[in-house]
C-alpha cells in the first residue's frame, strides 16, 4: 500500500471529479438584503481509479458528506464537474440520472437509520433490483437471499421477510451493504458507513467491505474521519479542509510524510495505542475552532489556525506542490514539511 | 488457524442468524392498560350504533312507547321522555349518527390534510409557503362559529355538517403530515431509495407515506371524538340535521325536561363520554403501536 497501484495511472477513473463547488444559500431574515452563501465545497478535484479505494477524511462540517451527495446526484452542484466512467452526471435528466446511479451506490452512515422501519428487507432489496431490472421479476427472491448470502446474513432466506428493528446494528449495515451492490455497481461511497458501530463489528464489516471489493472489483470513496479505517482499507487519501482540498496522496505517505500542517495535525490527534510511542510522538494541537464556511478566510484557508503559517498564507491561495508519489499538498511550505514538522518552524519571527 | 481463516471464523460467528422476535401489533397495543379498557368500551359501542336498528326494543321515533317520563324500569331500561319515547332506542340510533358524523368528518379532514400537508412537505418552497398560507387562514378562524355559520347558510344535513366539520380540522392534519413529511424527507432511507432509483412517486408513496402513518392515525381517532363533541355542539344549538336523531340532538331536546327527567340528558351525555373517551383512549394506544421506537432497542 505503499505506493499507488502502478495500473492506477492507465486505466480510466471510475469518478472524476473536476473543481466541484457546492454552495447552499442561507435563508438570511426579512430584513436581511445579501443572501449568504455556504461554501459546502469549493473546488474540490478527485479521480477514482478501479480498483481503488480512496479516502475522504477531514473533521466535522468540512464538506466531506457533501462531497458524497454531489457524486450520488443528491445534492445540486453548483459549478464543476462530474464524471462517471468518462460520462458526465450533472444536469441529466431522469432517466439518465437513473441510469447513473446504477454505476455508483452507497452506503450510508447511520444504519439505524437507512432502512426503512414500514419495510421488510426483501422488498428493501427488491426496489433496486426491479427498477434497474436486474433479475426478472420470479427470481427477486431468490436474488435477495443470495445477495444477503453474500454479505453475511446467511442463510439470507431467513432475513427476507424480517423488519430492521429486529436486526441489530450490524446487521443492518450489512442489508444496507447488500442494497449497494445489488445493482451491480462499479462504485461505492460509504459516508462514515462503520462510525456508528461498535469497533468490533466495525472491523467485520470493513472485512467484508475488502472481501466484495476483491470479488466485485468495486471501487470505493470512503468517507470518514477515523484515521484507522484509513489506514487498513484505503489505497489513497484526500484530505479536505473547509470545502477544500489540503492535501492527497498515498496512504503510507500521507500517514508518515504528511506535506500540510493541517494533515499533520490531523495525524497527530489520531490516537496511539502505545503509550510509549503516544508520548515520544510531538504533539500538533491546532487552536481554535474551524471558521464559518459562509466566509471562509481568504488566502489559504487553513492561515488562521496554522502553526506555520506567514504574511502570504493570509494573501495568497497556495499552489498545489508536488511532494512525489502522486503526494500533492496545497500549502506554501510543503516543500520544507521536514523542517517545521521537526519543529523549527519557519513561522516563528512572524507570529504575532 | 491461519490469519485469514480466524477472520473468516470471527466473520462467521457474528453471522449466526441473531434475529430479535416481530413483536405483534395486539400485544404493544394491549401493554397500554387504558388503551385496551377504551378499545372494549368501543366494541360494545360500535356494535350498538351499527346494529341499533336491529338492537333496540321499540322504534326510536314511536311516540307513547310507554308512559311518558318514566324514570328507568324493564323494559324501558334508560327510561321515556316526554313523548314516551324509548330512551336506550333513541341512543343506540342517535350512536350511530354520532359516529357516522365522527368518522365521515374525520376521514374526510385526513384525506384532504394528508394530501395539502403531503404536497407542502415534500415539495418545500413555494408549494409549502402558499398551502401554509392558506391552512393558516382556515386555522385561525374560530372552529365553532364558522361550523354554525357553514350550517345555517347551507343548510343542516347531515352532509353539510360533516363536510363543516371536515373543513374546520383538516389544517391541524395538513400541519401534522407536513412535518413529518419534512423529517422524513431528509432521512437516509429516503436518500437510499432515490439512489436505488426510485420516481418521485415512490418516495412519496412507499417511503415516505407510510411512515408519516402513525402521528396521521391517532390524530384521526382523536378528529373522530372531536367531529361528534362539534356535532353535538351544533345539534345543541339547534343546527342537527332535523331529520335524524343524533345524540346532541336528544340533549337540546331533552333541555326543557332536564330537572325532572335527568335520565334523558344523562344517558345520551354519558354515550357521548364514552365515545369520546374510549376514542381518545385508543388514539393513544395506537401511538404506542405505530411507533417503531415502541418496537426499537
Amino acid at each position: 500500500m505503499a505506493e499507488a497501484p502502478a495500473f492506477a495511472a492507465a486505466a480510466a477513473p471510475v469518478l472524476e471529479v473536476r473543481d466541484l463547488k457546492v454552495h447552499f444559500p442561507v435563508a438570511g431574515g426579512w430584513f436581511q438584503r445579501e443572501t449568504r452563501v455556504v461554501h459546502a465545497v469549493d473546488g474540490v478535484s478527485l479521480a477514482v481509479h478501479p480498483g481503488e479505494v480512496v479516502a475522504v477524511v477531514g473533521e466535522s462540517g468540512c464538506g466531506k458528506t457533501t462531497l458524497a451527495r454531489a457524486v450520488l446526484g443528491l445534492v445540486d452542484a453548483t459549478a464543476g464537474e462530474i464524471r462517471v466512467k468518462g460520462a458526465p452526471i450533472i444536469g441529466l435528466d431522469a432517466a439518465s440520472l437513473r441510469a447513473h446511479r446504477r454505476r455508483v451506490q452507497m452506503v450510508f452512515q447511520d444504519p439505524f437509520d437507512s432502512l426503512n422501519p414500514r419495510k421488510t428487507i426483501l422488498s428493501t432489496l427488491a426496489q433496486p433490483l426491479s427498477i434497474h431490472g436486474i433479475v426478472p421479476a420470479g427470481e427477486i427472491r431468490r436474488e435477495a437471499a443470495r445477495l444477503l448470502d453474500l454479505v453475511g446474513l446467511s442463510p439470507g432466506e431467513a432475513f427476507l421477510d424480517r423488519y430492521p428493528h429486529q436486526f441489530s446494528g450490524g446487521q443492518r449495515q450489512r442489508a444496507c451493504i447488500a442494497r449497494a451492490i445489488a445493482v451491480r455497481p462499479e462504485l461505492v461511497v460509504a459516508d462514515e458507513a462503520v462510525s456508528a458501530l461498535d469497533i468490533s463489528i466495525r472491523a467485520q464489516i470493513l472485512t467484508l467491505l475488502q472481501r466484495l471489493k476483491a470479488e466485485f472489483g468495486l471501487s470505493y470513496l470512503f468517507i470518514t474521519h477515523d484515521l484507522g479505517v484509513v489506514r487498513s482499507l484505503c489505497d489513497r487519501v484526500v484530505v479536505m479542509y473547509l470545502g477544500r482540498i489540503v492535501e492527497e496522496g498515498p496512504t503510507e505517505r500521507i500517514f508518515t510524510a504528511p506535506g500540510h500542517p493541517y494533515t499533520a495535525a490531523l495525524m497527530a490527534s489520531c490516537p496511539l495505542p502505545d503509550p510509549r510511542l503516544a508520548r515520544a510522538r510531538k504533539t500538533v494541537t491546532l487552536s481554535g475552532d474551524l471558521p464559518s464556511p459562509v466566509s471562509p478566510p481568504a488566502g489559504c484557508r487553513f492561515h488562521t489556525r496554522c502553526p506555520v503559517a506567514q504574511a502570504i498564507c493570509g494573501r495568497e491561495a497556495p499552489p498545489a506542490i508536488e511532494l512525489g508519489q502522486g503526494q500533492r499538498a496545497h500549502c506554501h511550505f510543503a516543500a520544507d514539511a521536514p523542517r517545521w514538522q521537526a519543529g523549527a518552524g519557519p513561522a516563528q519571527e512572524s507570529k504575532p | 488457524m491461519s490469519t485469514a481463516g480466524a477472520m473468516q471464523a470471527a466473520e462467521a460467528t457474528a453471522q449466526m442468524p441473531v434475529i430479535a422476535p416481530h413483536v405483534p401489533a395486539w400485544r404493544i397495543f394491549a401493554r397500554n392498560g387504558t388503551a385496551a379498557f377504551g378499545a372494549i368500551v368501543l366494541a360494545v359501542l360500535i356494535p350498538l350504533a351499527v346494529l341499533g336498528p336491529f338492537l333496540a326494543p321499540f322504534d326510536p321515533s314511536r311516540v307513547n312507547a310507554g308512559p311518558p317520563m318514566a324514570g328507568p324500569h324493564w323494559p324501558h331500561v334508560f327510561g321515556t321522555d316526554d313523548l314516551g319515547r324509548d330512551v336506550f332506542s333513541r341512543v343506540a340510533d342517535g350512536l350511530r349518527v354520532s359516529l357516522l358524523v365522527g368518522f365521515g368528518a374525520a376521514s374526510f379532514s385526513t384525506g384532504l390534510g394528508v394530501v395539502v400537508g403531503g404536497v407542502a412537505g415534500f415539495f418545500g418552497r413555494f408549494i409549502d409557503d402558499l398551502l401554509m398560507r392558506i391552512t393558516e387562514i382556515f386555522q385561525v378562524i374560530p372552529r365553532f362559529f364558522l361550523g354554525v355559520l357553514l350550517v345555517a347558510f347551507f343548510g343542516a344535513s347531515i352532509f353539510n355538517i360533516i363536510f363543516a366539520i371536515a373543513i374546520l380540522s383538516w389544517p391541524e392534519v395538513a400541519r401534522v403530515v407536513r412535518s413529518e413529511f419534512l423529517s422524513l424527507r431528509a432521512r437516509q432511507f429516503v436518500d437510499a431509495a432515490r439512489v436505488a432509483g426510485a420516481s418521485r412517486r415512490t418516495l412519496i408513496f412507499s417511503e415516505i407515506l407510510p411512515n408519516a402513518m402513525g402521528p396521521v392515525v391517532v390524530n384521526g381517532t382523536l378528529l373522530v371524538g372531536q367531529a361528534m363533541l362539534l356535532e353535538a355542539g351544533l345539534s345543541y344549538l339547534g343546527l342537527g340535521d332535523p331529520s335524524l336523531v343524533s345524540l346532541g340532538v336528544m340533549l337540546q331536546e331533552a333541555q326543557q325536561i332536564m330537572r325532572t327527567a335527568w335520565w334523558t340528558t344523562a344517558f345520551p351525555g354519558l354515550m357521548i363520554f364514552l365515545a369520546v373517551l374510549s376514542l381518545n383512549l385508543v388514539g393513544d394506544g395506537l401511538n404506542d403501536v405505530l411507533n417503531p421506537r415502541s418496537r426499537e432497542r
